[in-house]
């Protein structure tokens, strides 16, 4: 999709950015869900992302689809704020620099849009998907929750498509051994 | 003997369920269904925009913004009607009228004994 939003009135540019909100609301607002596991805090950056739009906007130039642009934006707001997150927590940078940080292995979050008979399986999943460095949790969630090819996921995290993949083999990998170790210790 | 191998055998059951757990964790969010925001998204973000808005303004905005506030208009109100009588106090305006009265009296007196009459200046002493 090509905008010329700097020759668009304002007026126009305005109904422009509300078809962009009322179109890719649940797309943006999904994205960070998976991320941040939180429908409060995904609420908040699924406003963050589109103020951001709304701000640059003029500055679009339609180089890129204008859906790589949101889920780029998306992506990079969630994960900024899950940096932010981690830092206020109280002592948490000393906890880290000290590697006394604990991990949370305990499956907390559940995505309503996941089927009532595999909401468990689901919520240990979304546990493990939090382990995972934020590279490989970005491709896998675009992947697989979001349903997007490799060759976009690399447009979206600027990275080459063999990148991705290789991104793609190890989040699976990764989940698989962490899944593994908590059905080990849990499960009887 | 068959000690071990009924341990060997429970080891191996354990292993294949905790693979067949593991896969059916994997693929738990195979059709899941996109989560929706809560309604009126567009509304909130004008109102988040406005706010945001509101705290880029200029320092007069801001300094605007800050006296618009009810509760700080009121105090600035209060604070001037105190200067007033304040002032009108110590100029005396708020004093009974008796004291004003009799003030204005004593001025009159003074200015009364200035005051020379013909028989003054007719008997003048030598």
């Amino acid at each position: 999709m090509s905008l010329q939003t700097d020759t668009i009135p304002a007026s126009a540019q305005q109904n422009n950015f509300a078809n962009i909100v009322n179109s890719r609301q649940q797309m943006v607002y999904n994205t960070a869900l998976s991320i941040v596991q939180n429908e409060a805090d995904a609420e908040d950056i699924t406003q963050e992302v589109f103020i951001k739009v709304y701000e640059k906007l003029a500055e679009f130039r339609g180089d890129a689809a204008l859906d790589t642009w949101l889920y780029r934006i998306a992506v990079t707001t969630a994960f900024d704020f899950l940096k932010q997150q981690k830092a206020q927590k109280r002592g948490g940078f000393l906890k880290r620099v000290f590697g006394m940080a604990t991990e949370n292995d305990v499956p907390h979050f559940d995505h309503p849009g996941v089927a009532l008979d595999k909401k468990e399986d689901a919520r240990v999943l979304f546990m493990a998907i939090s382990k995972l460095p934020d590279n490989q949790r970005a491709a896998f969630v675009l992947n697989r929750i979001e349903g997007l090819p490799n060759k976009e996921i690399a447009t979206i995290l600027d990275i080459t498509l063999a990148a991705a993949e290789s991104l793609q083999i190890r989040a699976k990998n990764n989940l698989r051994t962490v899944l593994k170790t908590y059905y080990e210790k849990h499960f009887k | 003997m068959k000690n071990i191998l009924n341990n060997h055998s429970s080891t191996s059951k354990k292993m294949s369920n905790i693979n067949k757990k593991t896969a059916d964790a994997l693929n738990s969010i195979a059709g899941i269904v996109p989560a929706m925001p809560a309604p009126f998204l567009l509304t909130r973000l004008h109102a988040a925009m406005h706010r945001i808005s509101e705290n880029d303004a200029t320092v007069w905005s801001k300094i605007a913004l800050f006296l618009k506030r009810p509760a700080v208009a009121f105090t600035i109100l209060l604070v001037l009607i105190c200067v007033n009588i304040f002032v009108l106090n110590s100029n005396g305006f708020l004093s009974s009228k008796k004291n004003v009265v009799s003030k204005v009296n004593s001025n009159g007196y003074d200015i009364a004994i200035n005051v020379t009459s013909i028989y003054d200046t007719e008997n003048q002493e030598p």
